[in-house]
């Protein structure tokens, strides 16, 4: 999510192509494009709303941070499950803070939008 | 200490629902592959009489193009008649809302809810083909009958995806 790739956005454009046909059908009027980005943008700020009333709406629609290596040691079975390797994991903590190895990172977290926070271990 | 509002038990919960979604967008491809969702050989009906031949979709989706294909066996070779009458009744028409046929009638007409349609033919045709290019509109389950004027006629069962 956090980074997309060529792919990903040609994956978008194409998704988006898609179902333009769906929300408009035949209907070219401004009249009706007005509508539907009416709708949509609408619906984004009352979800906004919903989140910030009722947690838990938030929780299953933005998801939760999961830490998925502790004491430079990888917990492989959430990992595994949000799709991060230990490659991942390096070049991040190369990226934000010049670690060498795993040792040297306290905990990584994948974080609600996708991207790999590294909090490095202090000596 | 690191404060992270982190919930395994819900993680956990979060990865199966993402699994079932992966497994549900599957099924869509491998239902659209095999025409459980619409022009696939699966939706693709054949019905079979000793004087007329229906080809169809039964599975159409709302607003897309379906061709339904009549294959007459010749009024000429059966009577002598030049002409072929096809009827439908209202059903038929609104749950196909056909938007043409090839080749046109030279006639159309309404009695009540039944639509005839008249294509002349040349007398040594011994089959005629005739395309009706469907586009339904309404959502659901429909049956509609259609048929030879004095002959065999089929009940069509369509189901029209959103």
């Amino acid at each position: 999510m956090a980074e997309t790739t060529t792919f990903d956005l040609v994956l978008l454009l194409i998704i988006s192509e898609a179902i333009q046909q769906a929300l408009v059908s035949s209907d070219q009027s401004i009249t009706g494009a007005i509508v539907v980005v009416c709708t949509l943008v609408g619906l984004d700020i009352g979800l906004s709303f919903v989140k910030q009333r009722f947690s838990n709406v938030g929780k299953v629609l933005d998801g939760l941070p999961v830490v998925i290596l502790r004491d430079g040691k990888l917990l492989e079975d959430r990992a595994r499950n949000e799709r991060v390797d230990i490659e991942d994991i390096l070049a991040e903590a190369r990226r934000l803070h010049g670690l060498e190895s795993l040792s040297q990172i306290k905990y990584a977290v994948v974080e609600e939008n996708g991207e790999i926070s590294i909090i490095p271990r202090i000596n | 200490m690191l404060e992270i509002e982190e919930d395994p038990a819900f993680a956990r919960m979060e990865w199966r629902a993402q699994h079932i979604g992966w497994i549900v967008m599957m099924a869509i491809v491998v239902c659209a592959s095999v025409g459980l969702l619409g022009q696939g050989p699966m939706s693709d009906r054949t019905l079979r009489g000793s004087n007329l031949e229906i080809r169809y979709d039964n599975i159409m989706r709302n607003g897309a193009p379906s061709n339904l294909t009549l294959r007459v066996k010749s009024p000429a070779v059966i009577s002598g008649d030049t002409v072929i009458r096809v009827w439908a009744d209202e059903a038929f028409i609104e749950s196909c809302h056909p938007v043409s046929i090839i080749p046109m009638p030279t006639h159309v007409l309404l009695n009540g809810e039944i639509t005839y349609w008249y294509f002349p033919v040349h007398s040594g045709m011994s089959m005629s083909t005739i395309r009706i290019a469907c586009s339904p509109v309404q959502i659901g389950i429909h049956r509609g009958n259609i048929g030879l004027e004095g002959g065999e006629e089929f009940m069509l069962g369509l189901l029209v995806l959103p």
